[in-house]
């Protein structure tokens, strides 16, 4: 490499003492190598700017240098020297090659989900961060501050540098966690739907009914007014609590569920439309080929940014939309696709019972099939939580007794 | 105390020949005769001649030379 930057040649030599020539190269430490004999002359390599040294060399000793050839960048410059343009393309390129490694031009966002990546952009767009600019402008700790600050219910932000793109990974929140209020006005619990007792626990209130009991919609099962009572068990007067329990029942649901016999399939026609953009900086500018005029059409996007090496991404890209066309039919459900169809809204229907805490003891639900439409009906027997909450309305034995309230009557 | 082999000290001629084609020559003062059949270099006290076949000066310095060729005989004159 250090031979072909300093530029070298090949030279022959002749005359009467070589040897002599030879020795007072070493002497005067000119570099020379590849020396070969041939045709009673020798022939050598050295580097270009000794040959001028050795010029002198050759006229004490007579003999004659004969260059054969000349190698090297020196004389590459030397013989492309007219050829301007040239020159100045690879140094243009070379240019823009660096221009280009010092600037943003891929933004991405990773683990959003309610924020969408034009959201943040935009967000980022305000606050001069944008495609194009400088690597050495962009501040990670102020991005991650920013996003962090603009948008509360992300709590952890985190921008990296790679190469010439910006990558930000962000992770929301599923939801701010409050604590729920506790309701303290005083209510009774009753029963949500007709069913037997099966366990009851009171933590507060007076429990109306025991196990085995057979209760009806909108029955009191534990009342929010509880006595209270002076030393000789007599009732003093009446408190209003908060009534607090855990009554499980053995109930017996409805199930209603109806779907029509024919589905609506929605499939491609095959028919479709490619069109083909050019991103740059974010912008997109279309080369289209006819508009898609179709009624029912499904648009896909897809992207291939231009970049050189991994994370060396350059400000272009090249972008495909196809339009597909869509159209619809109906088919009718024969009747084990029904079934199937039934079994998957009744296996629903216990997956959200089971999550609010209902225990399924029998399923007598069953299917009937029909040209029109299949209906689903049947009883669910299950164990459930039926207490709900509702204000005291009663007032029966609320009284204060006689002896306690002043009057003589 | 530099530990410095005699032969060194005395200015002897240092040759490594590695198999037929390959030789090194330390310690010389200049080169007497050069053909492709034979190469005669003068040492301090010694002349060295290499004989073969096709033999080439790789390269040489003030201190080392590298001759390469088919080697047929070294001798000292």
């Amino acid at each position: 490499m250090k031979t072909y930057l300093k530029g070298y040649l090949r030279v022959r030599l002749t005359g009467y003492g070589p040897e002599r020539f030879l020795n007072m190269c070493q002497h005067h430490q000119i570099a020379v190598w590849g020396l070969t004999y041939g045709g009673g002359a020798y022939e050598f390599y050295m580097y270009q700017n000794d040959f001028h040294r050795c010029r002198p060399l050759a006229r004490k000793t007579k003999t004659k240098l004969h260059i054969i050839k000349k190698a090297g960048l020196p004389f590459f410059l030397f013989h492309y020297r007219r050829r301007k343009a040239f020159f100045l393309g690879i140094a243009l390129s070379v240019f823009l090659l660096w221009q280009l490694s010092v600037h943003i031009w891929d933004i991405r966002f990773t683990g959003n989900y309610s924020y969408t990546d034009d959201m943040l952009m935009e967000l980022l767009n305000e606050n001069e961060i944008v495609h194009g600019m400088k690597i050495s402008r962009v501040s990670c700790a102020e991005i991650e501050q920013l996003i962090r600050d603009s948008y509360t219910d992300i709590t952890w932000v985190s921008a990296q540098v790679s190469g010439t793109r910006l990558l930000i990974q962000i992770k929301e929140n599923s939801g701010i966690l409050t604590a729920p209020e506790e309701d303290r006005t005083p209510c009774d619990l009753v029963a949500s739907k007709n069913g037997i007792i099966t366990e009851i626990v009171t933590r507060k209130g007076v429990p109306k009914v025991k196990i085995g009991d057979v209760v009806q919609e909108g029955q009191v099962l534990v009342s929010g007014t509880v006595p209270v009572m002076n030393d000789s068990q007599e009732v003093v007067r009446y408190e209003q609590v908060r009534a607090d329990a855990d009554v499980v029942a053995r109930t017996a649901t409805d199930y209603a569920d109806e779907f029509p016999a024919v589905e609506q399939i929605t499939c491609e026609t095959g028919r479709k439309q490619t069109s083909w953009y050019i991103q740059y900086l974010g912008k997109k500018m279309g080369i289209s080929f006819g508009k898609a005029d179709y009624a029912m059409s499904d648009r896909r996007d897809q992207e291939y940014r231009l970049k050189l090496l991994n994370d060396w991404y350059l400000p272009l890209g090249v972008g495909v939309i196809t339009v597909n066309e869509l159209e619809v039919y109906e088919k009718k459900l024969s009747e084990q696709e029904a079934y199937e169809k039934f079994q998957k809204n009744l296996n629903d229907y216990f997956e959200k019972c089971e999550e609010k805490g209902v225990q399924i003891l029998e399923n007598h639900a069953t299917m009937t099939y029909n040209a029109d439409v299949c209906t689903g009906s049947g009883k669910i027997v299950a164990l459930e939580p039926i207490a709900v909450p509702q204000a005291i309305t009663e007032t029966e034995g609320m009284e204060q007794p006689d002896e306690l309230n002043g009057d003589d009557h | 105390m530099l530990q410095v082999t005699s032969d060194i000290a005395r200015g002897a001629v240092l040759l490594s020949v590695n198999g037929r084609q390959e030789v090194y020559i330390e310690n010389y003062r200049g080169i007497m005769d050069y053909t492709d059949q034979l190469i005669r270099v003068q040492a301090k006290h010694s002349r060295v001649v290499v004989l073969g076949h096709r033999l080439k000066i790789a390269y040489y310095t003030a201190d080392e030379m590298k001759i390469v060729g088919w080697i047929d005989e070294i001798k000292y004159e």
